[in-house]
């Protein structure tokens, strides 16, 4: 895995995220951070080879269902994997947002467990 | 929540004081679920009470406050006291009880705790009674505590200091 982008508006979750993945054991290179889905696009841009997104739903300038949508206009669901991280957990949201192309769905709170299963298939 | 009643329906005909009750369970059950999951803090209930009975708070100094709008509208107020506050921003980070944490650190906190306890609260009482929508969280240092009109409160102690969590019905 080369490069992580973790999008979240709130700095403890994305520091939490981290923490996550180094538990975990998930090699990556580099992690990178934006505070809503305008700069994860940004970020995204100026980052070609960011191997995995881990997006939040509920954020201030760009939402994450509208992020995961933009994303899916340049990075196809199979070259790009975005795991969406959220607080809201209902069916409807779940559904909007695998039908804008996100590849996995976790709840907050989560466990280091269920990021891990939620990453597994996506990271060597 | 009973199925049979929605939020909504209890603010109109005016019987909240059950509706309030079993919104109060919900919340407790919600705060458990992210205080074991997520905090490495202690976290102990004290004090539940519904609206008319709640006592004004005193050694509250910020607040997150996280809204919900659809068949019914109000907010998830997490208050903490100073020491309360530090306490869940170092639990969150996984921090030592003697470390330091900024202010902004703690205001982030706790607006993502705040947060989490309200996305788990709307997934368990909110979400099967219509689309309800969340607000990202506002946090604030407190000037008053106004008790709420309706609604009810939690009140916990932790490993240092305390932190009340409140539900509001508009």
């Amino acid at each position: 895995m080369n490069k992580v982008l973790i999008v979240d508006d709130s700095s403890t979750m994305r520091k939490i995220i981290m923490r996550v993945l180094r538990q975990a054991d998930i090699a990556v290179e580099s992690v990178l951070e934006a505070s809503n889905g305008l700069e994860g696009m940004q970020q995204l841009t100026a980052n070609p080879d960011i191997g995995l997104i881990l997006s939040d739903v509920n954020m201030p300038e760009m939402n994450g269902i509208d992020f995961v949508k933009a994303v899916r206009g340049t990075h196809p669901k199979e070259k790009l994997p975005v795991i969406m991280v959220s607080t809201e957990g209902g069916q409807a949201m779940m559904d909007s947002a695998m039908a804008q192309g996100a590849n996995g769905f976790v709840c907050k709170p989560f466990t280091p467990e269920s990021i891990r299963t939620a990453l597994e298939p996506y990271v060597h | 929540m009973s199925t049979e009643r929605s939020i909504a329906d209890a603010v109109q005909t005016g019987s909240l004081t059950q509706c309030e009750r079993e919104l109060l369970g919900h919340l407790e059950a919600a705060v458990d679920k992210v205080f074991t999951t997520m905090l490495s803090t202690v976290c102990e209930l004290v004090e539940g009470t519904t609206a008319p009975h709640a006592p004004a708070l005193s050694n509250v100094s910020i607040e997150a406050v996280v809204g919900f709008s659809g068949p019914a509208h109000g907010a998830v107020v997490l208050r903490c006291s100073p020491e309360g506050a530090a306490d869940i921003a170092r639990g969150l980070l996984m921090l030592g009880e003697g470390d330091t944490v900024e202010l902004a650190e703690v205001r982030d906190a706790l607006g993502e705790c705040a947060n989490m306890v309200t996305g788990a609260l709307k997934t368990r009482a909110l979400d099967p009674h219509g689309d309800f929508r969340l607000t990202v969280p506002t946090i604030d240092t407190c000037v008053s505590v106004p008790v709420p009109h309706h609604g009810g409160r939690l009140v916990y102690k932790l490993a240092q200091g305390s932190a009340a969590i409140e539900i509001w019905l508009a």
